[in-house]
């Protein structure tokens, strides 16, 4: 077991959001995470990266506890976040984003890599990050996000915004990361997209994790869809 | 040359050497903001104790550039602990942290009053060598102030846009949780800045000290002018910082050739007035993305 998180209650000052959340994501395995609006994908990824802690509950990482550890040093952990609305340092330029990935791996060639998977940015690395458009932020925030040469790799709603064009290399890109062994969880509003990769895909409502399935189990099964999401799919 | 345009560019040089000495100062104000979010109210007292400490040390050591390296390792000693005990635990409530440096402020003001006195003084230069400018003699102090503001103003730039560390603090002002997630110790950046903000003020005050009053209530005149450069330059905006900091200074420096120093004082809010009438996010400052 790569990620799991036990009975995580998390409340933003005194709103209760998550109201225990548990799941697992297995080594290599691509999870995704789906619910309505408002249910809490975003606090459950925000938890776990540390930016809010668990009131109660356990999130451990590959074996270590790191309910109660400082954000930076889970920063420093195998994990990445690509957030949602990507959150890359605007006024910084596009060198200078990837460069906050490689702080703790610095090695020659990383970047070569990143180009190889998004060739575009090769060519805007002294703009302005914020400069950028919708795609092109989405692959620096992605590119920063694997320079850390995580285990695991969070994304949230990566699609959002996205020209369908950009949506299917994404998917691409996805994939490939995955095959060469990056674990993903994934938070996505385009049920396709998230269905199209998951292994396993967890239902999220109101704070709490209700169901899960493989994709498998979730073949013709519209009725979960609609469940769960309220939506025909 | 004629006289009264000889005094005019006299005016101008000492307001050009003050503003450098102002540029200092506002740069260690702003980043102190950029980056933690924290009106420093004692900021210009950080300045005083920098004067004051050189008032002691540069005799004392007998060497000026001795005392201009060991004042502001006495006010990182201070700084870290402000930082650490004072407004760290109040991380991000402003209010809070601003009511904090204005108890701080007043606080390093009465122990100037305690140990140092309450009537201004003033020092010998340290370098009393005088250069010739257009057949008028001119104190050689006054440039080695600006050479050393401008190394150390170059120096800063250098720092914070060419080296990782800059990288990590710009990170840490655009957006600290996601600087965190990259595994940025976010804290440690707080805790460094508010010391380099710091020690800018007090080398400002070691600078300024011999062609000055020191004097306890010191910091109140220049914290008001840092401010306004901070403003009038936009906020985050190096650049901006400077040219702000010349322009006022020369500005108020050649006015007071006509001027009352209180009306050139006056003459300094007019330009702010102006300038954020036509530009309210400063000279340099960027639009909200
Ligand atoms: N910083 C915050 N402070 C207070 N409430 C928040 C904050 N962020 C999100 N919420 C609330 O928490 C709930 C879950 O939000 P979120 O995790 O963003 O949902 P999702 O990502 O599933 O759309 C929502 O009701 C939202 O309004
Ligand atoms: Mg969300």
């Amino acid at each position: 077991m790569l990620l799991t998180l036990d009975d995580v209650h998390t409340y933003y000052g005194k709103s209760y959001i998550l109201q225990g959340v548990s799941l697992e994501v297995n080594k290599r395995e691509i999870v995704a995470l789906l619910g309505r609006n408002g249910v809490g994908k975003t606090t459950t990824l925000n938890t776990i990266i540390g930016f809010v802690k668990p009131r109660t509950g356990k999130i451990s990482l590959d074996g270590v506890d790191i309910t109660a550890m400082q954000a930076f040093r889970i920063g420093r952990l195998k994990i990445a976040y690509v957030p949602q609305g990507r959150h890359l340092f605007p006024k910084m330029t596009v060198l200078e984003n990837l460069k906050t990935g490689m702080i703790h791996t610095s090695r020659s060639g990383a970047l070569d890599r990143v180009f190889e998977l998004f060739p575009n940015i090769r060519g805007k690395l002294n703009q302005k990050a914020g400069s950028l458009s919708g795609g092109e932020q989405q692959a620096v925030a992605i590119s920063r996000a694997i320079l850390k040469e995580p285990d695991i790799l969070m994304l949230d709603e990566p699609t959002t915004g996205l020209m369908p064009l950009f949506v299917a290399s994404l998917q691409e890109i996805i994939a490939k990361l995955n095959a060469e062994g990056m674990t993903i969880l994934l938070v996505e509003e385009r049920v396709p997209f998230a269905l199209a990769l998951a292994d396993r895909v967890y239902f999220m409502v109101k704070g709490r994790v209700e169901h899960t399935a493989t994709r498998e189990e979730l073949q013709g099964r519209k009725d979960i869809f609609v469940r769960y999401l309220g939506i025909e799919v | 040359m004629p006289e009264w345009l000889l005094n005019v560019l006299f005016l101008l040089m000492n307001g050009l050497i003050w503003g450098l000495i102002i540029a200092l100062i506002a740069l260690g104000l702003s980043l102190i903001f950029g980056v933690m979010g924290i009106v420093n109210m004692a900021h210009g007292d950080l300045y005083m104790v920098g004067a004051v400490l050189a008032f002691y040390l540069i005799p004392l050591l007998g060497s000026f550039w001795l005392a201009l390296l060991v004042v502001p390792l006495i006010i990182a000693v201070i700084a870290a602990p402000i930082e650490r005990f004072i407004l760290r635990p109040y991380e991000g409530h402003h209010a809070v942290t601003m009511i904090a440096t204005v108890g701080i402020s007043f606080i390093l003001q009465q122990a100037a009053l305690a140990t140092y006195g309450g009537i201004p003084k003033k020092m010998a230069d340290p370098w009393d060598v005088t250069f010739n400018l257009f057949g008028v003699s001119y104190p050689g102090y006054r440039l080695l102030i600006a050479g050393i503001s401008i190394v150390i103003l170059a120096a800063i730039w250098l720092f914070l846009y060419r080296t990782s560390y800059g990288v990590l603090i710009r990170a840490s002002i655009q957006d600290k949780n996601m600087a965190a997630a990259m595994g940025i110790d976010v804290n440690r950046v707080l805790i460094g800045t508010f010391v380099l903000g710091s020690v800018l003020a007090a080398i400002g005050g070691v600078l300024a000290a011999p062609i000055t009053q020191v004097f306890y209530l010191m910091g109140a005149d220049v914290a008001l002018l840092a401010f306004i450069v901070v403003i009038i330059g936009g906020l985050g905006s190096l650049g901006g910082t400077l040219v702000a900091a010349l322009s006022l200074c020369a500005i108020e420096g050649v006015m007071s050739a006509v001027l009352n120093p209180t009306l050139s004082k006056a003459a300094i809010f007019v330009v702010m007035i102006v300038i954020l009438m036509i530009r309210p996010r400063g000279l340099f400052g960027e639009a909200e993305h």
